[in-house]
């Protein structure tokens, strides 16, 4: 699926009607990729962030977008890459001339329950695992599109989604005292 | 229920049970305006760029004619504990795009999943790898961020220390859990790793130095360290000493110290040590006031102190050079120092919408430099005439930049 943006750039200022639409469309749509922003991301100012530079990505392109049944899907691809330059700030600051901060441990972790467990070890996930959960389970996206928006193939999209979800079995399967209805195999 | 519905279900919980702030469209607006400014202005620098590398073609010079450009050996003389003077107030912008083909890195680095050693041996790495080793034979050691609850520190960058077997990737050993940080002496003949005890932060752990070959189980026992210290090796020393930054496991440093057989001494003043050249002995490092300040390791005593807000780096291998960062506007300003007494010798030229990832001393004596975009990366040799020329051509980003140095010191 290939959206239909013309290209990337700043745009000439948007007229009145265009800001009208832009506006419905932010009223519908702003929620939603919120959540996804928020699930990405693990919390919400990083997920307000996200959206707020991915609106405003969308407002500057949206002259030139001539479908707007796209617009969802160019929004979710802009997000997605806001979110994969917001995940590599990290290694930025670790990879910038001051080396490594230094090494935080975390000491063994309790849990309040089976949610709680899965939303840590969501967490935990590289971001790209964590991005085509996101997309799979949440979303509900297939796995063609979701390698279409996030321009991997569908091999490793299945390759990430598999791995992340024998990682979540396995985290299961140490908590057997919060994990008794799950079935560990399938 | 089954993990994936349960995953479901547990996503859509925890977007029911949230309340997001709606953002006026004023805010977007206004944000939108600062990316066209943004745009604009990056835009424009690299096309004056061009025009200059058109003027000059296959070399950019920087700030000085070809003629007078310096040498390596060029220092400029300023008295120690000094903030030296700029040689200018902004470095020249260039296109990424212009610039000449040059001499691949002279430098171990990772392309994409693959370490591409200096010696041109490629290794295929595990997921997840966040630093490299050399190790026995060809082989390496990789730290993997390896993201269960019980392995991994809270700025998720500790992990899984594995062998990997001379010549791929396939066959790895699991050595356990420790820092993802690695020391090498100046010479590479020297490693240093910390592994902790029982994957337990609090548990204390030890520290190994030796060969490179000790990076194995067949290596030296190590010398145990306290409970209630993790240890980050930072470089080394001579033959025997290990510099490295000591944190409580809730993060909270407790000082750089010097360790070797004979036991161990925090270095007087500093809060944080950022590199150590072992070839003169110095370390630099972090004041708690967060000035950079290179210093001498037995007494602290402050050799000289960067200027206000530049954050000094790696040292070369000759010692004589050291690389830095001063962040602003939200750009970085990168620079050469001479290590003996702090005069900036180099401004490294903007490379106009990019930002430097890392940065590393190749064997040549160049800096290289890993710069992106935000949609790919790529590997830039800066010599210290300043002359840029494409080392790695820019290859398109997966989740982290396409292109990393393995080497921190």
């Amino acid at each position: 699926m290939q959206h239909t943006i013309a290209r990337e750039g700043p745009t000439g200022s948007s007229s009145r009607a265009q800001d009208d639409e832009f506006e419905a469309w932010l009223v519908a749509r702003e929620r939603a990729l919120q959540r996804t922003a928020h699930l990405l991301s693990g919390d919400v100012h990083t997920a307000a962030d996200l959206v707020q530079e991915t609106l405003a990505k969308v407002y500057l392109s949206w002259d030139r977008i001539r479908d707007r049944d796209s617009v969802d899907a160019y929004a979710r691809r802009v997000l997605l890459n806001e979110y994969r330059t917001a995940w590599r700030r990290p290694v930025r600051r670790r990879e910038q001339v001051t080396d490594q901060v230094p090494d935080r441990a975390a000491p063994r972790q309790e849990y309040d329950d089976q949610h709680d467990l899965v939303w840590r070890f969501v967490g935990t996930l590289p971001p790209k695992q964590r991005a085509v959960l996101v997309l799979r389970f949440y979303e509900q996206l297939t796995e063609a599109e979701i390698a279409d928006l996030m321009g991997i193939s569908v091999g490793t999209v299945k390759s990430q989604s598999s791995r992340a979800l024998a990682a979540l079995r396995a985290t299961l399967h140490d908590h057997p005292e919060l994990t008794g209805d799950v079935e560990e195999d399938r | 229920m089954n993990p994936e519905d349960l995953l479901t279900e547990v996503l859509r919980e925890r977007t029911e049970d949230t309340d997001y702030a709606s953002t006026p469209l004023a805010t977007v607006s206004k944000r939108a305006g600062a990316i066209r400014a943004r745009r604009r202005r990056t835009a424009i620098l690299a096309a004056a760029a061009a025009v200059a590398v058109v003027v000059v073609p296959g070399a950019v010079w920087l700030n000085r004619s070809p003629s007078s450009s310096p040498g390596p050996s060029q220092q400029v003389t300023t008295a120690p504990t000094q903030s030296p003077s700029a040689p200018s107030s902004k470095p020249p912008t260039v296109a990424l795009n212009s610039l000449p083909q040059g001499p691949k890195p002279r430098v171990d680095y990772i392309d994409g999943s693959t370490f591409i050693g200096i010696l041109g041996e490629r290794v295929t790495l595990p997921p997840g790898t966040e630093s490299v080793v050399r190790s026995r034979g060809g082989g390496l050691i990789v730290a993997t961020a390896r993201r269960s609850p019980e392995r991994v520190f809270t700025d998720g960058t500790a992990g899984n220390l594995e062998g990997l077997a001379p010549g791929n990737g396939s066959t790895t050993n699991d050595l356990g859990c420790g820092a993802t940080r690695f020391a090498w002496s100046v010479d590479g003949t020297l490693s240093a790793y910390w592994q902790m005890t029982g994957c337990d932060p609090t548990s204390g752990g030890k520290l190994f130095l030796g060969a490179l070959s000790t990076m194995s189980q067949a290596g030296p026992q190590g010398w145990p360290t306290p409970a209630g210290e993790v240890y980050q090796p930072v470089g080394i020393l001579g033959g025997a000493a290990v510099v490295v930054n000591v944190v409580t496991p809730q993060g909270v440093s407790a000082g750089v110290w010097v360790v070797d057989p004979t036991g161990r001494h925090r270095i007087p003043g500093l809060e944080a040590a950022l590199s150590v050249s072992g070839s003169t002995g110095v370390v630099a490092g972090e004041q708690a006031d967060g000035n950079s300040v290179v210093v001498d390791p037995s007494s602290g005593e402050v050799r000289w102190s960067a200027p206000p807000g530049w954050v000094l780096g790696s040292f070369s291998s000759d010692g004589a050079h050291i690389v830095a960062r001063k962040a602003g506007g939200g750009v970085s300003q990168y620079a050469v120092f001479d290590a003996h007494h702090g005069g900036r010798l180099l401004d490294v030229p903007a490379i106009g919408g990019t930002e430097v990832l890392q940065t590393a001393w190749g064997s040549d004596g160049a800096l290289m430099l890993v710069v992106d975009d935000h949609q790919s990366s790529a590997i830039v040799r800066c010599t210290l005439a300043g002359r840029l020329s494409i080392a790695a051509p820019a290859k398109p980003d997966g989740a982290v930049a396409h292109y990393r140095f393995v080497t921190t010191s």
